[in-house]
């Protein structure tokens, strides 16, 4: 299970970006973007979080969108990733990391006590 | 809360922050198919359908409180010169003087750009993944708000007519 304990700040920044590399693994859907995330470890989030944050990289033209027939149910609204979106991911996620890189080098390390 | 009645709430509630149909349209859809799937209270996934539509809307600006004054001030005057014009004209009187024709065409003149403001922000909420409408355009509704001015201009031409 998710680490409920995560600051939502903290998920809010990460959000889009965790988001766009799940869909440019493969065009999905909301539902299985919900489940990779809790999958993932960063715990559950709502619709009400994650529709905005896609329909935000969509009006960003970093995603696409389609509707397609579901199986007995309502449409499933896919996402897909457009060439944008994957250099946006390639630029942010190495600016992500080096970022997280300098913020822990100034937190304080977890001594073992032996 | 049920599904369908969670959908008509927040098209409600989208409509009254001014969100185009089309948009509404597919908000709407993305939480029809979030719950199917899911299984989930549509109110615990999304929160109420006011709150889910503020957050929709948050960097979206209102349009300014003269704006909606100024509108219905103009629709209050254009009803109130075409009731005196074609009571007027019906009459075959004048008001203040003038012909009844000319308060009447005066209040179109008011009103229509005001109509047509209006006719053009009420776009149709159209599902996404069939084209229908969600929102079934009422016939009987515009009936209402048409005729029923027009039938107290009637009743009143009728009344001064008779007791007159």
């Amino acid at each position: 299970m998710a680490d409920d304990d995560t600051p939502s700040e903290w998920l809010r920044a990460v959000l889009p970006l965790a988001v766009l590399s799940i869909v440019a693994e493969g065009e999905t859907y909301g539902y299985v973007v919900a489940q990779r995330l809790q999958a993932a470890g960063l715990g559950t989030v709502k619709g009400g979080t994650l529709y905005p944050v896609l329909n935000r990289l969509e009006d960003a033209a970093l995603l696409t969108s389609s509707w397609r027939e579901g199986v007995g149910g309502p449409g499933r609204k896919f996402f897909a990733v457009t060439p944008q979106g994957r250099a946006h991911l390639a630029e942010r996620a190495s600016a992500w990391r080096t970022f997280t890189e300098r913020a822990a080098g100034l937190l304080p390390v977890e001594r073992s006590t032996t | 809360m049920t599904s369908t009645d969670y959908t008509q709430r927040l098209i409600l509630a989208l409509r009254l922050k001014d969100v185009p149909g089309d948009r509404v349209g597919e908000i709407v859809a993305e939480v029809e198919s979030h719950v199917a799937e899911t299984g989930e209270d549509p109110t615990e996934a999304f929160g109420t359908p006011r709150q889910y539509a503020a957050s929709l809307t948050a960097e979206h600006r209102p349009a300014p409180w003269w704006f909606t004054a100024a509108s219905l001030a103009g629709s209050g005057v254009a009803g109130w010169l075409i009731a005196q014009g074609g009571l007027a004209v019906l009459l075959d009187e004048t008001y203040w003087g003038q012909s009844g024709w000319l308060w009447l065409a005066l209040g179109l003149a008011v009103g229509i750009p005001g109509g047509i403001s209006v006719w053009r922000r009420s776009t149709r909420v159209r599902d996404p993944r069939t084209g229908s409408d969600l929102v079934p355009f009422s016939p009987g509704g515009l009936v209402v708000l048409i005729g029923s001015p027009i039938l107290v201009v009637l009743l009143a031409f009728a009344a001064i007519r008779i007791f007159g």
